[in-house]
């Protein structure tokens, strides 16, 4: 259903009466904003494929349409979505996926969402309707504002359409239950990176998941490699810790690392992308090292929030501009940095 | 003309080659795009970061111009000198600063050539995946400025999918430091901005790029077709079959005839269009997919099929295809090279389109294309010295860009906007659009400092036509390949 003109009247009214816009898919991400007084114009009604060509590995749909819509459409022509993102809710919309910019398992190996984006189409904070990109794989013409908009939390524009590549998917997949500890799941994965069908590493309560999906042959090569070790063809439970389908006490804090920092810490739940996107479940402020990578408090609990702090360097100085460029009149909500170090 | 006095402070900067006269300015007169020359007023080669920190620092001061120039293959004109600014090369900048094997990562200087990062890996067996034709000049700060494409991007990506940091520095000196390890962006994806800028928004120092393991085994199948319709079809159908080639490039009749009489790669001369597909993989996985494949070509109505295992033989057919521009340019004296991307199922009408316009203007196309990904180069054929054949490939070149647009296509698939098709822009973007490109680039340089007049026309010059010509193959490099 084609829902774009009231989304720019609704746009449009809130410009007119001063009022903050929030744009909003699904809602299944609302924790991420920071709750600042904006109106919410919801995407959710305006939805559907607007054209798919399988031959071409492109389709274009409204940003409304459900994540699992789309994932079953391209599964019934024997293709994925390489960057097969986070499930956080069932309402959850291709626009609000590609807004948060959150990447699933397979970031590390097949790439992040901005990777398959190539073309959008956006209500800009003015209420302006502008297309870029397109549905073609190469286009350098002008700069890639369909990427700057994955990930950019609604701060820059209402994500109308996307047109995203997907890819054929693998022929099998199998995931290898390792129980282990934290430090040696880590020289585990080192063991495995580079080998072919490799989509997955992620840790939970003491077990390596490693998930390889490929052709027969490359499933069979790893079962060789991992000879002994419990393995399956379904890929549920790595799913369910990307999906974050796991108890947490207090608030859930994200420490995006480099490989190279050490994995042990005592609020340490789970990691994923093979150690570098690490999950801590602790009421302050886990105590980190933070000398690479970024600390944020994901997922708020119960109890106070920390406080929060912007980026001060030249690159948060370069995102002010930019948001200060393209919505000089702050009509759309700001990016929620949920940063507490750098 | 650029102001004595900045001139004056310039020549007392440490660390930099400064190039003032006439002769060795000259070398620097244009890129690859050689029809667009403007002799700059001086040429600057900072030695290291802190000398061309020092360079952009008195260049904002003083509000001069700048346009920074890697190795200068680029198609587009994005590194054609100012008449009143300094041009920066960054040739100095060629050392491979860091290798981190079970990181899988490289980090580079901007000035490092693409080939050379590939060549210092391959013992390790690993390689840096993009490749455009042009790779054993080209440096890797041009190709991040581009976002170069390459034949195998259709499997393997663009340069923005292999690069994973980038050092920037700012019009006023200031450092951007964009994670070398990034999966994730705290804030907006600035990594993906920063790729195909063409120098419009900061100077690229220092580049990380992700690595990949040699594939164990690969092949190259060659498969001509009756017609480029039937070829476009039997490209659609390997897809279909769910693999998905390490390259897929298509040429039609006129370039087959013209490469096979230049480099006689063994290529079938009585095909309407020839289909090149290399796959790579695993050993134990190849021999399947190239029976895939083979009897899909096959079941296509390929009219011959050839395959290609060893370096040597796989090198022979890939030969014809990466020598079809100094092919074709025996053909006729001049020719001027396209670069629209379509939508490939438009291929058939957008081919019949630009055969109708070579009636109509007289002059022959030969069409190359890298078929998996929809990125067409129609090469126009002419001659500069025959009474307005320039001004007639100009306008065919102008309708080809539009028949790519009106199919849903782009007007630049690879080699950039730069000056050549500025004009371009105003057709395939609103003032809207366009409103946001510009906010951009006032967001990184408020001075507009960075190579002015490039990438982005201003609102009120969306008129005339700007063209790359090749005068008697007397393009810079003629003996490199390209495209």
């Amino acid at each position: 259903m084609d829902d774009m003109r009231s989304i720019v009247q609704q746009i449009e009214a809130a410009g007119t009466e001063g009022v903050q816009v929030c744009p909003q898919g699904g809602g299944s991400k609302a924790f991420l904003r920071s709750s600042e007084d904006a109106r919410i114009v919801s995407t959710s009604a305006h939805t559907g494929t607007l054209h798919y060509y399988p031959d071409e590995l492109v389709i274009r749909v409204r940003a409304g349409t459900r994540l699992t819509d789309l994932q079953e459409e391209v599964a019934h022509q024997g293709q994925f979505l390489p960057f097969d993102p986070p499930h956080l809710g069932v309402e959850s919309t291709v626009g609000g996926v590609v807004a948060a910019g959150l990447g699933g398992s397979a970031r590390p190996f097949w790439g992040g969402i901005r990777d398959y984006v190539l073309g959008v189409k956006v209500v800009l904070p003015t209420g302006q309707v502008a297309v870029f990109g397109g549905d073609v794989m190469k286009n350098v013409a002008g700069y890639d504002v369909s990427r700057l908009m994955v990930g950019s939390m609604g701060s820059l524009g209402l994500i109308l359409e996307l047109a995203l590549k997907v890819l054929p998917a693998p022929e099998a997949t199998r995931v290898f239950t390792l129980p282990m500890s934290p430090a040696d799941a880590i020289r585990t994965i080192q063991l495995h990176r580079g080998r072919p069908g490799l989509s997955a590493a992620v840790f939970f309560k003491n077990v390596l998941y490693l998930r390889f999906s490929g052709t027969h042959q490359q499933l069979a090569q790893a079962e060789n490699r991992l000879a002994g070790a419990i393995n399956t063809d379904s890929d549920e439970v790595v799913r369910k810790i990307q999906n974050l389908e796991f108890p947490v006490q207090h608030h859930l804090w994200r420490w995006d690392a480099s490989q190279a920092e050490p994995i042990e810490c005592s609020e340490l739940i789970a990691f994923d992308w093979g150690g570098r996107l690490r999950w801590l479940d602790s009421h302050l402020a886990p105590s980190i090292a933070t000398s690479s990578g970024v600390l944020t408090c994901f997922k708020p609990g119960q109890g106070e929030l920390p406080a929060r702090s912007m980026r001060t360097d030249t690159v948060g100085w370069i995102q002010e501009r930019l948001k200060f460029a393209l919505d000089p009149q702050s009509r759309f909500i700001s990016y929620p940095s949920f940063r507490v170090s750098t | 003309m650029i102001p004595k006095a900045f001139l004056k402070r310039l020549r007392n900067l440490p660390d930099i080659d400064l190039i003032e006269d006439l002769s060795r300015l000259k070398v620097y007169e244009s890129d690859g795009l050689t029809a667009l020359a403007v002799v700059p007023p001086a040429v600057v080669l900072p030695h290291n970061r802190i000398a061309l920190e020092a360079v952009l620092s008195l260049c904002h001061e003083q509000l001069v111009p700048m346009v920074i120039r890697g190795a200068g293959t680029g198609l587009s004109g994005g590194a054609t000198p100012l008449a009143n600014g300094l041009l920066i090369s960054l040739a100095k900048f060629n050392r491979i600063l860091e290798i981190d094997a079970s990181g899988f990562k490289a980090r580079v200087e901007p000035g490092v050539t693409n080939l050379a990062i590939s060549q210092a890996v391959e013992g390790l067996g690993l390689f840096y995946a993009p490749d455009p034709s042009s790779q054993i000049a080209c440096s890797i700060g041009g190709n991040v400025a581009e976002n170069s494409g390459g034949v195998h991007c259709l499997k393997y990506g663009l340069t923005l999918h292999n690069v994973c940091g980038l050092k920037v520095l700012l019009a006023d000196g200031r450092l951007l430091h964009l994670d070398d390890d990034q999966l994730w962006s705290d804030g907006f994806d600035l990594l993906a901005l920063l790729h195909g800028s063409e120098g419009m928004l900061g100077v690229i120092v220092e580049v990380t790029v992700n690595l990949l393991p040699i594939p164990d085994a690969v092949t190259v199948l060659m498969a001509g077709f009756d017609s480029t319709e039937a070829a476009a079809h039997a490209v659609s159908a390997v897809i279909a079959e769910g693999v998905l080639p390490a390259g897929l490039e298509m040429m039609d009749r006129l370039a087959i005839q013209a490469a096979e009489d230049f480099v006689a790669a063994g290529y079938p001369r009585d095909a309407d269009a020839l289909l090149l597909c290399e796959l790579d993989g695993a050993l134990d996985d190849i021999e399947g997919m190239v029976n895939r494949v083979s009897s899909v070509l096959q079941g296509s109505g390929a009219k011959s099929l050839a395959r290609a295992d060893d370096a040597a033989s796989r090198a022979r057919l890939w030969q014809g295809r990466k020598a079809a521009f100094p092919a074709v340019g025996r053909l006729a004296p001049d020719y001027y090279c396209m670069d629209g991307t379509i939508p490939r199922r438009h291929l058939a009408k957008v081919l019949a389109a630009i055969a109708e316009r070579s009636t109509h203007y007289g002059l022959r196309v030969a069409n190359v294309f890298h078929a998996g990904d929809g990125n067409l180069h129609p090469l126009i054929l002419y001659d500069v010295n025959a009474e307005g054949e320039l001004k007639r490939a100009e306008a065919f070149g102008a309708d080809i860009l539009q028949i790519c647009l009106a199919h849903g296509g782009t007007i630049t698939g690879e080699h950039g906007v730069g000056l050549e098709k500025i004009d371009q822009m105003c057709v395939q973007f609103s003032e809207v659009e366009l409103g946001v490109f510009h906010a951009i680039k006032a967001a990184f340089d408020p001075q507009g400092l960075l190579n002015p007049g490039k990438a982005v026309p201003t609102l009120n010059r969306c008129a005339e036509f700007g063209a790359m010509h090749v005068h008697h193959g007397q393009t810079r490099h003629p003996e490199l390949p390209r495209f």
